[in-house]
């Protein structure tokens, strides 16, 4: 082989490597520069995780345990309206029970990190679509903050609202004026 | 030639080469404090995942943490921990663990970083509650990591001797409400409400001074302490210390010459009343009974039309009537029509009009019909707990003033706690063996209609208006005339017993 026909071949490595060196530096950048929100479009580059929903009794007396896979989300608000949706859409054992009130939704969660309180706003059928019994308001609120207390172990505290207002209760039973303590409900 | 080829080759690749972990991660030492235990340690963590600010524990830090056995298999870079008999299993480079025969993901992976493998500190604060019996809370702004075992709030047992007393000290994390059940010979049960133990932590299994045996166990919602007394115990005061976080028993040995013989039911035991106590006038003279419910607020709904409202004001008449005629107790009903009145109302009047009870009456309602029976309820002390911490918290904002507010106001019932519970008890203990109705137990939870009654305050569920057996009973006057008798019955047993406690304060 002609030394010529060497530099030619080598000079086309450097220039194909150093292209490539330039593409991956220059799209690394633009990766970094994406807005967070698009990164996360895709809640599968997260991940997902095994939790816990805790649904009451069908006798009353208890919990029911079941585990699900959700994608993970960034933020702990989102992750928790993705753990309660899978909780309002009602349990698969048929040891448990539904207590949740018809066309009862949660409209929002917000959670205030610095004071680990997260605060739940649900639809206005919450509290006009109970029948309400003791037993059932403990039911709702316990399969709630059980949920919550073991898949979120760093939120201590949660605020009920209802159409985005502070209820006194729902039924005439449970203090619902000030946040409920989660591990109060384990 | 060929060597040049090489050489330009590695010399261009190097700068797309996968990068090794930063070696100046940033590192932050953590104070580890052990709930229950009092020591402390201190780890140091990494932040190993730029730009992620999450921390990482390297796998010795772990092991030595929770004290438990650690392997790494270097060939699959898998490390294992054996966690109270669980392998939980992590894989550098991976996001899950496994544990208990389920696959949890963490959000960041394992790493690999001198030569160890570095756990993401949310194994810790997530993951670890759902594979073992431990917890643990993570505050990365305030570098601490607490680690206990889990929701164990009956923390431990001592019991000294001197002279002829023998003390029997409960430790508690928080002050709860319990009562000390002395109707068996030379033996004490103290009932914890919402205590949590591990019954293998409380037991004495030699005889220490006037104390022969202690045995504890676990139920739903109660904490049960069990004390065999010797033959030489002649009375004992249940009190509390350190702000109700320890319970004490103080047996009493008295003189050789003043045992009395044996009685058959162990009524030579004498309760005495704690000094906090003492001085309380429980006398019952006036009852405020709450009919719940009222007006538009028509309460659960049940079989053959039940209405919850109208239940609670015939058998709140009923109780009235009884208590005023047959046992000289003056009674003020909240209602005496179909009216609406808000809770805190319902509380308000009972406080004006100084009474010393406050029963409200309740019926339960449950999606199906498999629900059934009584129970009663007071008010969950928890919370006060929970928002005096809160107060503490954050004692420089408005927030402190209103949360302070609030904690005051629950103090209000919580210095009637122990009243409650007793009160509570003997309802439903009547309720259930007179009506022959499915006991569901005294039970605490913070409703509010209980919140800031100045006096022993309770909440009875009277049956399920959404069960056949029940809804029957519900709707028979002559049931609402049997719950009223067998309430009063309750309600005359109590201020009997309160009448005797004031009668020894003397």
């Amino acid at each position: 082989m002609k030394p010529w026909v060497g530099l030619v071949i080598a000079g086309a490595l450097v220039a194909l490597l150093g292209g490539a060196v330039w593409f991956a530096m220059t799209f690394r950048g633009e990766v970094e520069e994406e807005p967070e929100a698009a990164v996360l479009s895709d809640p599968l580059e997260l991940g997902s995780r095994a939790i816990s929903l805790y649904f009451a009794r069908a006798d009353g007396q208890g919990f029911v345990r079941e585990t699900r896979t959700i994608a993970v989300a960034r933020r702990r608000d989102a992750e928790v309206e993705i753990v309660l949706g899978q909780l309002l859409s009602g349990p698969r054992s048929k040891a448990a029970l539904h207590v949740f009130p018809t066309h009862s939704r949660l409209r929002q969660a917000f959670y205030d990190e610095e004071r680990r309180l997260l605060y739940l706003d649900f639809n206005d059928a919450l509290v006009a679509n109970l029948n309400p019994g003791s037993a059932i308001e403990l039911a709702v609120m316990g399969s709630l903050l059980r949920t919550l207390a073991v898949d979120f172990p760093e939120i201590e505290r949660v605020q009920i609202l209802v159409d985005g207002l502070e209820v006194e209760t729902l039924g005439g039973h449970l203090d619902l004026t000030r946040p409920l303590r989660t591990g109060d409900w384990l | 030639m060929t060597r040049l080829f090489v050489f330009l080759i590695a010399f261009l690749l190097i700068p797309v080469a996968p990068q090794a972990q930063v070696p100046d991660a940033p590192v932050a030492d953590f104070t580890v404090r052990h709930v229950g235990g009092g020591r402390s340690d201190t780890i140091e963590l990494r932040q190993l995942a730029a730009p992620s600010e999450e921390w990482f524990i390297s796998s010795q830090e772990l092991s030595d943490l929770l004290g438990v056995g650690r392997f790494w298999r270097t060939d699959v870079r898998k490390l294992v921990l054996r966690i109270d008999d669980r392998r939980v299993t992590f894989t550098v480079g991976a996001r899950s663990v496994v544990g208990n025969d389920e696959t949890i993901m963490l959000r960041q992976e394992v790493l690999y970083f001198e030569g160890e493998a570095w756990i993401p500190l949310e194994f810790l604060s997530d993951v670890l509650p759902r594979l073992s019996d431990r917890q643990a809370s993570v505050d990365a702004q305030a570098r601490t990591l607490s680690l206990g075992e889990r929701r164990l709030n009956v923390l431990g047992l001592e019991v000294s001797r001197g002279g002829d007393q023998t003390e029997l000290r409960i430790r508690l994390e928080s002050a709860l409400a319990f009562r000390v059940d002395d109707s068996r010979v030379r033996n004490l049960v103290i009932k914890i409400y919402g205590g949590a133990l591990d019954p293998g932590q409380i037991r004495l299994n030699t005889a220490q001074g006037l104390v022969d045996a202690v045995r504890a166990r676990q139920a739903d919602g109660y904490a049960y302490v069990e004390v065999d007394l010797s033959q030489l115990a002649s009375r004992y005061q249940s009190l509390t210390e350190d702000d109700g976080k320890t319970i004490l028993l103080r047996m009493e040995q008295a003189p050789v010459t003043l045992i009395p013989e044996p009685q058959p039911r162990g009524t030579y035991m004498v309760q005495t009343l704690p000094p906090e106590q003492q001085g309380r006038d429980v006398e019952v003279r006036r009852v405020v009974i709450d009919a719940g419910h009222g007006g538009g607020d028509l309460g659960a709904e049940g079989l053959n039309d039940l209405r919850e409202k109208d239940i609670t004001l015939a058998v709140a008449r009923q109780l009235e009537k009884i208590l005023e005629r047959r046992d000289n107790i003056e009674v003020i009903l909240t209602r005496d029509g179909d009216e609406s009145i808000g809770l805190i109302e319902r509380t308000e009047m009972a406080n004006r009009y100084k009474a010393d009870l406050f029963i409200s009456l309740h019926c339960n309602a449950w999606p199906n019909a498999r629900a059934r029976g009584v129970e009663t309820y007071f008010l969950s002390p928890a919370k006060t707990e929970w928002d005096a911490d809160v107060a503490r918290k954050e004692n420089a904002g408005v927030r402190a003033a209103e949360d302070l507010d609030f904690m005051l106001w629950d103090l209000v019932q919580n210095a009637w706690i122990q009243e409650s519970a007793t009160l509570a008890e003997e309802v439903q203990s009547r309720l259930s063996t007179d009506l022959g109705m499915n006991n569901r137990g005294v039970k605490q939870a913070g409703f509010r209609v209980l919140v800031g009654a100045f006096m022993p305050a309770i909440l009875v569920e009277l049956g399920f208006v959404t069960n056949r057996e029940d809804a029957a009973r519900l709707s028979s006057p002559a049931f609402h005339e049997a719950a009223a008798e067998s309430m009063a019955d309750a309600i005359v047993q109590f201020r009997a017993r309160m009448d005797a406690i004031r009668e020894r304060s003397r």
